[in-house]
């Protein structure tokens, strides 16, 4: 079938407004955060699940490639539709279903966005926490596919542990449900963590329950600046031995104080690390208890500054700014573009001090741009470099960079290549490094669901594994 | 490839350099247009994205289509710029841009430079602009009808020009009567110039650059004629238009601009206008995006409000630099009316959450919007030009 025969198939589905392939429209939708760029075949925009089925039983019969798309911020293509994929936009699909006090959940279509649910939530003294940096503009839907999470996971854990069912339609259009509103259950496999960070691999979900969590009454936020970036690295190992949890804990280095300072009014002094740790809880001197034993930590080893908030509006300023640092880093790669393919690895605790010196020094043979910032109390470092990914050699060398820092970071460290970013195509080249053992196993699931194999394809490596220098661009020129 | 703390700390200064430098056409923006992140938090609180819901009308999807113009990989079409005055210019993207990419600074380039290659503006937007330059305003009314709700004399020369705008001189005279009304209580001395016709904001916006400079160039000899040194519009767009867009494109625009709100606020807080206590109400403001983002006057119209007595001002969810817009804006009401409208119908229901029972604003183009969103809402709000709430205050 060509791509306008696709188009009437699928215009009769979702009618004339809600299908495109005017190529101004689908080259808007080429991108997604990473630095992959590729032109879907048609953008559908369906209303309910009985169009999501019947795209997927069109998609099947014909084999037609079918990725979902949520905000289209993901940062490995996950949500991009390769080899003139048929784009499923969940922009219509974006009701909150139900909050529902009383059994704690949350019912919810996959186009709502994050922060209007938690808005909504938080009328009611609840939350649904991970709170990933593109908090404000990603959908649940994608958060779900791609296991998100962000600053709170450290305390309150990913998507994967706030997601009780979901219903899912398979990709030869048949509507299933997994889990339920249960919070626990011991019955069969649970496929709902399995669909959880699937990437759209193994169908499209069209409803997710998420359990919802009290939102803590009281926090406090301890930022502590160090003068050299291993004294933070000691100081967030120090703060986990003292036995407290922290709702959050971040480190980001000089380059990322200096890139803050662009737009802050009151600078930060310049300096070798910063740290943004959270305590929270519902008890006033508890939470101010704990934030004096991370205060007392921070001053032993030495801290140059400390800014303190209990105050809720500072301290959603000082997130908000934490949040923006992965954008504001633009303003160092100027016409570069940024490199996911290692940006969001996590190892052992224990294990990130070294981690982190051992790709930063691989980045510096390289010579890449390094900034480094990430969720330190957790294990999961963000490393950003940038390169002209117009240039064959810069390619090349980033390729090979990748490629060793990974290595490093799994067999090295025992860690992971993505903590909350997803593989999506930008990282499936190395997956096998990561899953040698469990890959075969993996692909026979994606073909149970999958037979076809339409859904997703080009993802997590489990099926082909695109070159990145062939995915860059494809079909934009 | 900039790897030493130097190498980093250069890369910053040059970014600082290339924010600084001008730039007046996309090939200068490049850097910027690469910069852009995808992030999608433009997209979020972009009006026409929430409306349409398409992803070539955000702002980051526009980002995308002109990079790939700059590099020369795809051809501007009609196609291309039907999306990129999809815009109600309300600036909120700069707002929302972390990365500073300041897509709105570079959309307003590209709307020119597709006006430039005739491939802009929209049709139904081209065809205001023609009757901009027949009849010096988008109504096609006679000139000599512009004032006729005016009822008193006003000096013929003034050290101070009042220009009300084609939008309140023909369309709402009531807010032009309440604005003459109040200067005349407070014994301010003004003129207005029959010669009055359209300040230019329409064909600014639509890229027409040349006809806007030749606009403004008409309009100083009308306003030299007055011996007017500054000029207070009753409205936002032709407030930022002479602010911002003037100095830009003429050279000898030399005269001092006021928002009536701010000389409202001066006027009372001199003690020249006295506000009487009436029945108590509640209100809300509506920050106009022309009078707000583009040009930061946030606090006068508000002020102005918390001094008449008995009136509480209630503020909205989204206000100042994040205030939502009516989408009226930027000829998007003139090339997507119906949008434009449910966009006015999002920023009443915002308007009606804060429980006030009046809506407020500064400016008769979103003062036009708002008041077919509320009639097509069958709203309970009243809604008032600010010098309207004022004159039902004043003793």
């Amino acid at each position: 079938m060509d791509q306008k025969e696709i188009y009437e198939s699928l215009e009769a589905i979702v009618g004339e407004d809600d299908a495109t392939i005017d190529p101004v429209e689908l080259l808007a939708y080429a991108s997604d955060a990473s630095f992959l760029r590729v032109v879907p075949g048609v953008v559908v925009r369906p209303e309910n699940k009985e169009e999501v089925a019947e795209i997927l039983k069109f998609a099947n019969k014909n084999r037609i490639p079918v990725t979902p798309r949520g905000a289209g911020t993901s940062y490995a293509g996950q949500s991009l539709g390769y080899n003139n994929a048929i784009l499923i936009d969940f922009v219509k699909m974006d009701k909150i279903l139900e909050i529902n006090l009383k059994d704690r959940v949350a019912v919810v279509q996959p186009g709502v966005v994050y922060g209007e649910l938690n808005k909504e939530l938080r009328k009611y003294g609840y939350c649904f926490p991970p709170d990933p940096g593109s908090a404000i503009a990603c959908t649940v839907g994608g958060m779900v596919g791609n296991n998100a999470s962000g600053v709170r996971a450290l305390k309150y854990g990913a998507t994967i542990d706030h997601v009780l069912g979901l219903e899912m339609v398979l990709p030869g259009g048949k509507i299933i449900r997994t889990g339920g509103r249960v919070w626990k259950s011991s019955s069969g496999y649970n496929l709902t963590r399995l669909l959880v960070g699937s990437e759209g691999t193994l169908g499209v979900f069209t409803e997710i329950i998420l359990k919802i969590t009290p939102a803590p009454k009281y926090t406090a936020m301890i930022m502590p600046i160090f003068e050299k970036y291993d004294q933070g690295l000691e100081a967030a190992t120090e703060i986990i031995n003292t036995g407290i949890l922290p709702s959050a804990m971040e480190i980001l280095d000089d380059i990322c104080i200096m890139v803050l300072n662009s737009v802050l009014k009151e600078k930060l002094p310049q300096a070798g690390a910063v740290l943004f740790i959270e305590v929270d809880g519902s008890n006033e001197e508890a939470v101010k208890e704990e934030a004096d034993l991370v205060r007392k930590v921070c001053e032993k080893i030495g801290v140059k500054q400390i800014i303190y908030s209990t105050d809720s509006k500072r301290t959603e300023e000082l997130w908000r700014l934490r949040h923006s640092l992965a954008n504001l880093l633009a303003k160092l790669r100027g016409e570069n573009i940024a490199i996911n393919s290692i940006m969001d690895f996590a190892v052992p605790i224990s294990q990130v001090p070294e981690a982190v010196k051992a790709v930063k020094a691989l980045a510096a043979k390289y010579g890449r741009l390094m900034a480094t910032f990430g969720h330190i109390g957790d294990g999961n470092v963000h490393m950003g470099s940038a390169i002209n990914v117009e240039d064959p050699a810069q390619r090349e060398i980033a390729l090979k960079f990748s490629k060793e820092a990974a290595e490093v970071i799994i067999k090295k460290y025992g860690g992971t290549l993505s903590a909350e970013h997803g593989v999506g195509m930008a990282k499936s080249a190395f997956i096998n490094m990561e899953h040698e053992d469990t890959l075969p196993l993996m692909r026979k699931i994606k073909k149970v669901f999958d037979p076809q194999n339409i859904m997703n394809p080009m993802v997590m490596g489990l099926t082909e594994i695109p070159e990145h220098e062939y995915i860059y661009m494809a079909g934009v020129k | 490839m900039a790897v030493s703390d130097e190498e980093k700390k250069k890369a910053m200064e040059d970014w600082e350099k290339l924010k600084a430098a001008e730039k007046n056409t996309l090939n200068d923006y490049r850097t910027q247009l690469a910069m852009c992140n995808i992030c999608a938090f433009c997209r979020i609180r972009c009006p026409v994205y929430q409306q349409v819901k398409w992803e070539s009308v955000t702002p980051r999807g526009k980002m995308q289509i002109l990079r790939n113009i700059v590099k020369g990989w795809i051809k501007p079409t009609p196609q291309v710029a039907e999306r990129i005055f999809s815009c109600t210019t309300c600036q909120i993207c700069n707002v929302q841009c972390d990365a500073e990419v300041r897509p709105f600074d570079i959309l307003k380039v590209a709307r020119r430079e597709l006006t430039g290659q005739e491939l802009g503006p929209l049709s139904a937007e081209k065809k205001m602009d023609n009757r901009i330059v027949e009849y010096k305003n988008p109504y096609k009314e006679p000139q000599e009808d512009r004032f006729n709700w005016l009822e008193v004399e006003v000096p013929k020369t003034s050290d101070t020009l009042l220009y009300l705008g084609c939008v309140t001189a023909y369309r709402y005279g009531e807010t032009g009567k309440a604005i003459v009304e109040l200067l005349k209580k407070a014994g301010y001395n003004f003129t207005i110039t029959p010669d009055e016709g359209c300040c230019g904001m329409h064909p600014y916006w639509d890229g027409e650059i040349k006809l806007t400079a030749d606009i403004a160039r008409e309009n100083i000899e009308i306003f030299k004629k007055t011996g007017a040194k500054n000029i207070v519009t009753a409205c936002a767009g032709c407030y930022s238009t002479f602010k911002n867009a003037y100095p830009a494109l003429v050279d000898n625009f030399d005269f001092k601009v006021m928002h009536f709100s701010e000389l409202l606020l001066d006027l009372i807080k001199k003690g020249k206008l006295k506000l009487k206590k009436t029945t108590p109400m509640k209100v809300t403001y509506h920050d106009p995006c022309h009078l707000g983002r583009h040009a930061e006057v946030f606090d006068a119209p508000r002020e102005v409000i918390k001094s008449i007595p008995g009136v509480e001002l209630i503020e909205m969810e989204h206000i100042r630099q994040d205030s939502n817009c009516c989408g009226g804006g930027g000829g998007y009401f003139t090339a997507f009316p119906e949008n434009s409208v449910e966009i006015a119908e999002k920023r009443v229901r915002e308007a009606e959450e804060t429980g006030a029972e009046a809506l407020v604003t500064t400016c008769p183009l979103c003062k036009t919007n708002l008041d077919l969103a509320i009639k097509r809402l069958d709203s309970k709000l009243k809604l008032y030009d600010l010098s309207e709430l004022v004159l039902e205050h004043v003793a």
